[in-house]
């Protein structure tokens, strides 16, 4: 069914993925971010560390495409390769955190998010998940996550149950789904990855991925309002806020500031209301970006066959999520503190 | 034609996405919306060049050896909501506009202070005021105090205009779909990749080759 949007028209509300494409899909997207944190890193390095990610660069490269006349290996080979390359972040410099990374925490959990809680990227690839991330305690109030995905917003909110769990609130997991949607349960799948074919970790990552799903569909004005994000994504626009003015031009004069309520002023008033935008919560985002991921992005990534393009992709995603939050939260704190005329 | 306020509104609302001018978000309409300009506010993200390590930038160098040369000599900055960025007189600082912007193929726009920042010696650009049909992302902001005393910025200010002109005719060669672009797409402060122009190709292929006959020479 088409749904028409303020950007756009989104041909189908969700588009299913093969269990394996989602897999696949996370393998090459975590070598995409890979790259893109070795790249960081070789730009800013001295000369000795840059030649090493730049050499690590040509190897993921070939991992990822098989390298010339080579065939791209299997998920379980690719995984492992990539994981392999991500250990060796730990001879290189460490980037800075992106900003946006506690202004999300902020944005998920207000007051309640412990500032104290220290967020680490580091070198080892895996996400800690299920009791490894309930490892913590209020003594040592670290989180952590792979510096490949630093900049993956998509991921972010398992830091949030890390967190939870230092903080020593019951049922994180829970906690952290209610205030950052079913996408979280997408991103504990995904960090149960690789999985081998038939374990039981692969029958718990689909099983959290169906949940996350189910739950998505099922969760009204959020799936509806982050569908409509979703479509401005699919056409490249940044979904920071919601267009809620358009109903103003068919609803009651709006007034001017200097309380005409009727006249010409007034009436351009009322148009301009049209325009109004309110500041998209971090879970509507973070949903639109997982609708975007599966429906669009993936398959577009899996049939990409050029290595710059496969860059694109991931880098456009993340870096429209990224963004978006960011200024969302600017947004959210001049609504709140009331900067209006 | 300059577009006035109601023109630029029709063009923020029409269906037809060729026509359509993409500003968001717009968080205060009444604020932001001049008789021919729409206000534009500043982003988060700033970048300075750190100085005290730097002779100065070789053009013809090799492109990837540039690039690492500015990542390093160049510091960025993010600013959470409510935090300032002081930028003191004489000081430099690249930063962009909080606000995505797309123009379609028949608009061009033009960026420009406000007169309230202007009075305090805030220059927003340097040059580049210019903005192409087509052009899809964030602009970036040339900031210079020019003033006295050191201006603390925020995140989120109006501190720069946009006036909108309609082309008689669209343009068949827009922004985005150029051959050379070095900045489409940004949603960020973007630093200057002025070693990418293709001239630097030719220079740097002269400068090789005069380098390889002296040293024949010698």
């Amino acid at each position: 069914m088409a749904r028409e949007h303020v950007y756009g028209t989104m041909e189908h509300a969700w588009k299913q993925l093969e269990w394996s494409a989602v897999e696949r899909a996370r393998a090459v997207g975590f070598a995409c971010r890979l790259d893109r944190q070795l790249e960081a890193v070789a730009a800013v390095a001295d000369r000795p560390e840059s030649r090493l990610a730049q050499r690590l660069r040509a190897e993921l490269q070939e991992a990822v495409t098989g390298g010339p006349g080579g065939a791209s290996p299997d998920t379980a080979a690719l995984f492992a390769a990539v994981e392999a390359i991500h250990e060796q972040l730990a001879y290189l410099p460490k980037l800075t955190l992106p900003a946006g990374v506690r202004v999300f925490l902020r944005a998920l959990f207000d007051q309640e998010w412990n500032e104290n809680v220290v967020v680490a990227a580091v070198s080892k690839p895996r996400w800690p998940v299920g009791p490894e991330a309930a490892a913590g305690s209020p003594d040592r109030p670290v989180t952590v996550m792979p510096r490949a995905d630093m900049r993956n917003p998509l991921m972010w909110p398992l830091i949030a149950v890390q967190g939870a769990s230092v903080a020593g609130w019951s049922d994180a997991e829970e906690r952290v789904r209610r205030a950052a949607g079913p996408g979280v349960w997408f991103a504990l799948a995904e960090a149960l990855l690789p999985a081998g074919a038939g374990s039981s970790a692969e029958a718990e990552a689909q099983a959290l991925w169906q949940r996350g799903r189910d739950e998505l569909l099922a969760a009204g004005r959020l799936y509806d309002d982050a569908l409509e994000l979703a479509a401005a994504l699919a056409d490249g626009i940044l979904i920071s806020a919601k267009r809620v003015g358009a109903k103003g031009l068919d609803g009651q004069p709006a007034g001017g500031p200097d309380g005409e309520a009727s006249g010409e002023r007034a009436e351009v008033y009322r148009k301009l209301s049209a325009v109004r935008d309110v500041p998209a919560q971090a879970v509507e985002i973070l949903s639109a970006g997982w609708i975007h991921w599966y429906g669009h992005a993936a398959p577009k990534l899996l049939a990409a066959g050029d290595w710059q393009r496969m860059r694109e992709i991931v880098d456009g995603v993340d870096d429209v999520l990224c963004r978006s939050l960011d200024v969302a939260a600017i947004h959210r704190f001049y609504a709140t503190e009331g900067a209006s005329a | 034609m300059i577009l006035n306020e109601h023109q630029i509104l029709e063009r923020m609302l029409t269906d037809d996405p060729e026509r359509r001018i993409v500003v968001t978000p717009i968080l205060d309409p009444v604020q932001q919306f001049g008789p021919s300009s729409l206000d534009v506010r500043l982003g988060p993200d700033f970048e300075v060049v750190r100085t005290s390590r730097l002779t100065h930038l070789d053009p013809l160098k090799e492109p990837a050896e540039i690039a690492g040369d500015v990542a390093r000599y160049t510091e960025s900055t993010v600013i959470q909501p409510g935090e300032p960025f002081v930028l003191h007189p004489g000081e430099f600082a690249l930063a962009s506009t909080l606000e995505f912007i797309r123009l379609p193929y028949d608009i061009a726009a033009r960026l420009e202070g406000r007169s309230t920042w202007g009075r305090l010696g805030l220059e927003i650009h340097a040059t580049a005021g210019f903005v192409d049909p087509g052009f899809s992302g964030a602009l970036t902001f040339e900031l210079k105090n020019a003033g006295q005393v050191p201006l603390p910025l925020y995140a989120g200010l109006r501190i720069a205009q946009l006036a909108f002109f309609e082309l008689s005719e669209p343009s068949r060669l827009p922004y985005r779909q150029k051959r050379y672009t070095k900045y489409a797409g940004r949603l960020g402060t973007a630093g200057s990749r002025y070693f990418q122009d293709p001239e630097y190709v030719a220079l740097r292929n002269a400068a090789r080759r005069a380098k390889s006959t002296s040293s024949e020479e010698a």
